[in-house]
């Protein structure tokens, strides 16, 4: 691993449409680096994440973005995850008739390729990944988020982020909706597996980043990174709230 | 009368029933001449195994019958004129009382000549447990289809019907008669055969009795698919529900009409229908027109529904984002949206059976 960043993020804009949401986001991730992103709603958090996997709904205007050096932006969402980028979505969709267990096969196999394992070393793997997150053997048999809880969705993404070892991990307000216990578990499982990995959550609230202990704070204010800091940062967000970053922002 | 004069003694359909609605009667008619009869038919060619290839087990017999099987409806032109055809090509599959089949029973109809029909009695013997899955094979530009079948007290039975035809167009009629207690899942696979008309009708006849019919209609290139369902609930605490699942590529075009009918006196009555349609092409098209005719004010529930539409652009981004390339991701949405219905027609050895099937079609999605 050079000293170059995992994931390198310059000047980055961004519009839907006419509207410009991001106006040059500045990020470097490294590998084994937990980044919180912080901001409140419509600031341009949950955009980022689908940017930088590559939803076809946002314009990048300018800047750049690289993984390993490579230009992600020229990339289709499915490359990019091939390249190890993986979003835990806030709202994971629901695909009626897809089983959970062919489709964390088959995922497995498109993302870790030559590096995928056999079918006996996958059913050993996904088993260690099922119990570390008290997940049930009968979540493999129903069909992808179709009738799950808010908590289900949240532990078959993290159950995804264990299995498919990304080298980025966007988490896109995992903890939300999670009771105490869930929270725990599902952080777990995100501590697992960052290691090999640059990870960035995203969060309204210091409660998950008690859990999963970031290495940098970063706060969003329309669409610009107006603070970053360390994990007191977070706390110091929860005491005071955002508008005396707001203040300094406009100023 | 002969089954020849008895057909052509039947008016024309009318177009103002949903049945005769989007395929009229000439344009499935094997010359296009309602008035004509084919002299020249061939019969199919039938084979009944186990699904592995095995003999059948006891309990489980087929035998030639003599004369015709006939539905007791009015105007009944389609399984009039299959009898006109084939009144030298009649089956008889009897499951007897209380015979229990681990592994499901396979019969294969490969269509001969230019025309080709046979008629099916199906006798499912009370307390039976089994699975029929019956294969449509290609052969004639035309095959005709005559299915009846009583379903005895309490016998839990699955039957799967599989149009695997090619270039040919398919006729098939079909009546069974659920008895008390009896649970059924009745299930059509289309991927095959240039047109086909279906019309369908299950009557609820015995207390208690239980219907599921799944269909998973896969269409591409310049097929047509027409299929009309009919659920009669006659009897009190009967249950019902209809799912069908269209695909639509190409030019293709699917119609699926459906009929539930709560009569006076069947108390307790629960039925539903859905019908969801997958247009994967701006030409294909679809039509579904659920019905309800319910003369029984005290069921338990009655509805129906429909929907059409696209491959949902952020089901298609969630599975991108986990790998699947563009044609992948499509082809695993559009497995998914048939898998939905497929994987409740019988037991997981016919499920994976037809999974493999359905997925071999796909590549003929456009």
């Amino acid at each position: 691993m050079s000293d170059k960043g995992v994931v390198e993020i310059h000047n980055l804009h961004v519009s839907i449409g006419d509207e410009p949401i991001l106006n040059g986001i500045n990020l470097t991730m490294k590998k084994g680096e937990i980044h919180a992103l912080m901001g409140r709603n419509g600031s341009g958090k949950s955009t980022l994440a689908k940017v930088l996997m590559g939803h076809p709904e946002y314009e990048v205007t300018d800047g750049t973005v690289t993984l390993d050096g490579k230009d992600l932006l020229a990339l289709k969402p499915w490359e990019r995850a091939r390249l190890g980028v993986f979003l835990s979505f806030q709202y994971p969709q629901s695909v009626p008739g897809l089983q959970v267990g062919n489709f964390l096969r088959k995922s497995v196999a498109v993302i870790r390729g030559e590096n995928a394992p056999g079918a006996r070393d996958f059913r050993k793997e996904l088993k260690d990944c099922m119990e570390l997150l008290s997940v049930d053997k009968k979540f493999l048999g129903r069909y992808v988020n179709d009738g799950f809880s808010g908590g289900e969705k949240k532990r078959l993404e993290i159950l995804q982020l264990m299995l498919l070892k990304p080298r980025l991990a966007i988490l896109d307000e995992t903890d939300s909706g999670l009771d105490i216990d869930a929270l725990h578990t599902v952080a777990t499982g995100i501590n697992s597996s960052v290691g090999d990995s640059a990870c960035l959550i995203i969060t309204h609230y210091q409660r998950i980043l008690e859990h999963v202990k970031p290495t940098y704070v970063h706060v969003i204010v329309d669409g610009r990174i107006a603070s970053s800091g360390g994990p007191e940062l977070a706390l110091k967000l929860e005491d005071k709230g955002y508008e005396w970053l707001e203040q300094g922002a406009s100023a | 009368m002969s089954s020849e004069a008895e057909y052509l003694a039947l008016p024309a359909p009318d177009r103002a029933q949903h049945l005769w609605r989007y395929t009229p009667w000439h344009r499935i008619h094997p010359t296009g001449k309602p008035e004509e009869i084919p002299s020249e038919v061939s019969p199919a060619v039938v084979s009944f195994t186990l699904l592995d290839g095995s003999e059948l087990p006891k309990g489980v017999s087929i035998s030639a019958i003599d004369g015709n099987i006939t539905r007791n409806i009015d105007s009944d032109v389609g399984g009039a004129f299959i009898r006109a055809l084939s009144s030298k090509g009649a089956i008889k599959i009897t499951i007897d009382d209380g015979v229990i089949i681990e592994q499901p029973l396979l019969l294969t109809l490969e269509s001969t000549g230019s025309v080709s029909g046979i008629q099916i009695d199906v006798s499912v013997g009370a307390n039976s447990q089994s699975e029929l899955l019956t294969l449509i094979e290609s052969g004639a530009d035309w095959f005709g289809l005559l299915r009846l079948g009583t379903i005895n007290d309490s016998a839990i039975f699955n039957d799967v019907v599989v149009n695997r035809l090619g270039a040919s167009k398919l006729l098939r009629i079909e009546e069974f008669t659920l008895l008390r207690d009896a649970q059924v899942k009745l299930g059509t696979v289309g991927s095959g055969g240039v047109q086909t008309k279906g019309d369908l009708r299950y009557i609820l006849q015995g207390r208690g009795a239980n219907l599921q019919v799944n269909g998973s209609i896969l269409s591409a290139g310049n097929q047509h698919n027409d299929h009309h369902v009919e659920i009669m609930h006659q009897e009190s605490e009967t249950f019902s529900r209809l799912k069908w699942h269209s695909s639509c590529g190409g030019k293709s075009r699917t119609i699926g009409t459906g009929m539930l009918r709560i009569a006076h006196g069947a108390k307790g009555s629960d039925s539903a229908q859905v019908f969801n349609n997958l247009l994967l092409s701006k030409d294909a098209e679809a039509d579904s027109i659920p019905e309800l005719e319910v003369l029984e004010n005290e069921v338990v529930g009655c509805g129906h529904g429909t929907a059409s539409g696209p491959v949902d652009e952020e089901q298609l981004f969630y599975l991108k984002t986990r790998g699947f390339s563009d044609t992948g991701a499509r082809g695993l949405l559009i497995t998914a949206f048939l898998n939905a219905t497929l994987n409740e027609m019988g037991s997981k050895q016919i499920h994976t059976w037809l999974d493999h099937l359905i997925s071999g079609g796909l590549s003929s999605l456009s």
